[in-house]
């Protein structure tokens, strides 16, 4: 009956229509909430980290490769002798003991005996020679080969003088000892072998795959971690290694993406699809936001950041224009302009390090910078060239260079263009051609003044400014052998008044801090001053207890400074 | 000549979008005129920058602040004039190349009509962003890059247009007539082909403006606008979507005016069409 009712009236019909779309709705929304349902289920995978490296790494080739991206994946990856505990002192890593000899001349690291490569091999000290050899071998062209200067012949071979590479200080006594020898006294020298420019290198592997020899498949590694995928311009993943001689590391792999915009990678925090985020993905405008939330973290980085001249070319071949262009700078806005913890720098060495002064650097001064200039021949800025500023493809790193030239322009009424490329090939042209003006930072290899101060020594690789002075070389080269602090800290104060205010070959700008975000399931990853992330204490799962949540705000971290005194040469066993 | 001109403006007012449209477009062709002359139109310089970062419109500042104290009402006033001064010189670029162009396709015929479109075909089936990107990395970032790229890829549409009308016009009477009492090809062409194929070319002008703004806007977001501190609204507006949940002014107002001056460029476009066309009735 009631079926006939229906067929036989055109109501119900309508009717029916609209129940079915009403029904296909329903249906819509109901898979809809399913799908987000599940989206909020998983919003992480236990022990699995997935952070923004920023950028693609140049190379993961400890010689070759001297930017921080890529020592994020390499310090992961490998095990020193030493490595950092949390306050920055040495601690024993591949080396369980060392003895410090012939009044700190020379090092004897005792190796471990359960270190294993990736294939199973034994590692062993002859590894850790071939490494070194490698390193200063001028046929690699290491961009950290002045970083072992102080070892004896590495200068002479690294330049050339000296073509046998045996005759390097550094040799394997028998497959668990380890000699290094050393032209002088070296207060930081353990600080270096926690570095991973001294890491050690398979030979075998190296000569096998010749370039190829970082691939995932070719690459044999001896940290927590190991190379496990590298999709170019996209990401890395790295595989825990089981082997690992500390214990196998918590998180069974990390996804590091490499994602260039800031804006762009901090969505994908929000949006559960990154673990943590650090100034490379945390933009002002972001930390604005976040500012009060628990799982904000600051850590002080050792990291400054300056404007270099080209000092061989035109116009700053003359260190009055230098000295104009150092003093018509007022570092005091750029904290205000990045609002994320920056210290606006009065000398070039980080003023947590022993040897920084608060009036090493030329301060604001735009009458003194006005007359400079006019002293140099560009009265009220006319008939100055209009010079390119070189900068990374970095959002942050944009308001500082616009800010720069609209004060260059306000006070010296000079006009600078600005130059921007994307991060590798920024660096192969600070390297190869660098332009009248360039912004760059410099991290600290280790908490010592001797990582700042021997950067823009004559001839080192990384001194870009091209600038040469003899009294600041002396006065370097006297403060790294002198093992009296106090002397010590005088030596670099007057070389980085040389540095930053008699030549001002710098602009020493301001002193970063690490900005971090983390998700309430991270845990345990270190951040220390020299932002080193290491993740082999990293934990990524949902246990209450958050050890990121509880942690007091950070303070600025005192690195261990002391001298190792070379009188009590004693045996460190941990 | 003058009265069908005439005739065309009073029927264009008679429809209200175009009509409007019309004051919205002088008004910001006027603004990016006076910043071009360097008239002070703001208290600020558009490179100034100030302490005061980030601050929302206030009276001080119609249009806030941007990230370096620079006012924004001041910078999106020094866009306007990249913007505006791209979109009229590419629509002009592309009328004078198109209609050159089309015209002897149209008007000579045969094989040199064939090979000349067989060229158009070409150049439209190439990508426009990609041929913009490639030679942005060319000739690098600048005002002369954009120009290029963008009057590269707007003639095509205008030859086409042209080609067509040519094609109808040659074989009408008065063509027929005028070529019948001896004149010359040149003289045929300027006095009464090209006068007669004006119409639709002007509309398809009109509306090139809007599409070059938007496509030197898309350009600078992108990145492969103009350096700093020189500013067009698109990279203002590439500049400011980041700090889009914080300090939403900075996209807004460069945003809005894009879509203001494209919207009122198109509805001028539409109205011209109309009032063109006799067999429309407004």
């Amino acid at each position: 009956m009631n079926l006939e009712n229906t067929i036989s009236n055109p109501q119900p019909t309508s009717l029916n229509r609209s129940s079915f779309i009403v029904s296909a709705i329903a249906i819509i929304a109901m898979s809809l909430v399913l799908l987000t349902g599940c989206a909020s289920r998983s919003r992480f995978t236990p022990g699995v980290l997935r952070m923004n490296l920023g950028t693609e790494p140049p190379a993961i080739d400890w010689h070759i490769t001297t930017d921080a991206t890529s020592g994020d994946v390499i310090v992961n990856i490998m095990a020193g002798l030493t490595q950092y505990r949390k306050n920055l002192s040495a601690a024993p890593s591949c080396a369980e003991s060392w003895e410090i000899l012939d009044d700190g001349k020379r090092y004897v690291f005792h190796l471990r005996n359960d270190i294993f490569w990736t294939d199973g091999k034994p590692v062993t000290a002859y590894d850790f020679e071939y490494a070194w050899r490698r390193i200063e071998d001028p046929k690699t062209g290491a961009g950290y080969a002045d970083f072992l200067n102080d070892v004896v012949n590495a200068k002479e071979i690294n330049t050339g003088k000296i073509k046998d590479l045996t005759q390097l200080g550094a040799h394997a006594l028998d497959a668990q000892t380890f000699e290094v020898r050393l032209k002088k006294p070296a207060a930081y020298f353990i600080y270096m072998t926690a570095h991973w420019a001294t890491y050690p290198m398979r030979q075998d592997v190296v000569e096998k795959h010749k370039d190829r020899w970082t691939e995932p498949a070719n690459i044999v590694t001896n940290g927590p971690f190991k190379l496990d995928r590298w999709q170019h311009d996209y990401k890395i993943e790295l595989a825990a290694n089981d082997k690992f001689f500390e214990g196998r590391p918590a998180l069974d792999r990390i996804k590091m993406f490499m994602v260039a915009e800031q804006s762009t990678a901090f969505a994908l925090f929000e949006n559960d699809e990154l673990d943590y985020v650090d100034n490379r993905s945390f933009s002002t405008h972001d930390v604005d936001r976040y500012r009060d939330s628990p799982y904000y973290k600051r850590v002080p980085l050792l990291q400054g950041t300056y404007i270099g001249f080209n000092c061989l070319k035109k116009p700053f071949d003359d260190k009055r224009v230098r000295r104009a262009i150092a003093m018509a700078v007022d570092k005091n806005v750029f904290p205000k302009l990045l609002r994320r913890g920056e210290r606006p720098s009065n000398s070039w060495i980080p003023q947590e390090i022993p040897g920084s002064s608060s009036d090493a650097a030329l301060t604001f001064d735009p009458e003194a910078a006005r007359k400079d200039l006019a002293d140099a021949g560009f009265a009220g800025g006319k008939g100055f060239p209009s010079v390119p500023l070189l900068y990374p493809n970095r959002e942050d790193t944009r308001l500082i260079v616009e800010s720069i030239q609209a004060q260059l322009k306000q006070n010296l009424g000079i006009t600078i263009e600005l130059l921007n490329q994307e991060w590798k090939v920024y660096l192969a042209t600070r390297r190869q051609d660098p332009p009248q003006l360039f912004r760059a930072n410099w991290i600290a290899d280790f908490p010592d003044a001797q990582t700042f101060m021997n950067l823009f020594t004559t001839g080192n690789g990384n001194n870009h400014t091209r600038w040469s002075n003899k009294t600041y070389d002396k006065l370097v080269e006297t403060a790294e052998g002198e093992l009296d602090q106090k002397k010590r800290v005088g030596l670099y104060q007057q070389a980085d008044r040389i540095l930053c205010h008699d030549e001002a070959a710098i602009v020493p700008t301001f002193v970063t801090t690490q900005n971090l975000l983390l998700k309430p399931w991270t845990k345990g990853i270190e951040f220390n001053a020299l932002d080193i992330q290491f993740f082999k204490t990293g934990r990524i799962d949902d246990s209450n207890e958050s050890l990121n949540k509880v942690e007091p705000p950070a303070e600025i971290i005192k690195p261990a400074t002391k001298p190792i005194e070379p009188a009590n040469s004693e045996v460190k066993k941990p | 000549m003058k009265k069908v001109k005439r005739d065309v403006f009073s029927r264009l007012k008679r429809i209200p979008t175009a009509h409007f449209s019309m004051w919205v477009v002088g008004i910001i062709c006027l603004i990016a005129l006076l910043s071009y002359l360097n008239v002070p139109l703001t208290p600020y310089s558009f490179d100034q920058t100030s302490e005061t970062v980030l601050l929302g419109p206030s009276m001080a500042h119609w249009m806030g602040t941007d990230e370096l104290g620079r006012d924004v009402l001041t910078r999106v006033i020094y866009g306007s004039r990249l913007s505006i001064s791209i979109g009229i010189i590419t629509a002009l670029v592309g009328f004078l190349v198109g209609t050159l162009y089309g015209a002897i396709a149209g008007y000579v015929g045969g094989k040199v009509d064939s090979v000349l479109m067989r060229i158009v075909d070409i150049a439209y089936s190439l990508p426009d962003l990609l041929v913009m990107i490639l030679l942005g990395v060319l000739i690098g970032r600048g005002t002369v890059g954009i120009l290029l790229a963008l009057a590269l890829t707007s003639w095509r549409g205008t030859a086409r247009l042209v080609r067509a009308q040519f094609i109808q016009l040659k074989n009408e009477e008065f063509v027929e007539a005028a070529r019948a009492q001896g004149q010359n090809h040149l003289l045929i062409v300027l006095k009464h082909m090209l006068p007669n194929s004006l119409g639709p070319v002007i509309v398809a002008m009109t509306f090139t403006v809007p599409a070059a703004i938007l496509s030197e806007s898309t350009l600078s977001f992108i990145g492969l606008g103009l350096s700093p501190p020189a500013c067009s609204w698109g990279t203002l507006a590439s500049d400011g979507w980041r700090a889009l949940r914080t300090h939403p002014h900075l996209i807004f107002f460069p945003s809005s005016f894009i879509f203001m001056t494209v919207l009122a460029f198109n509805f001028l476009g539409d109205g011209l069409r109309d009032a063109i066309d006799p067999r429309t009735r407004i």
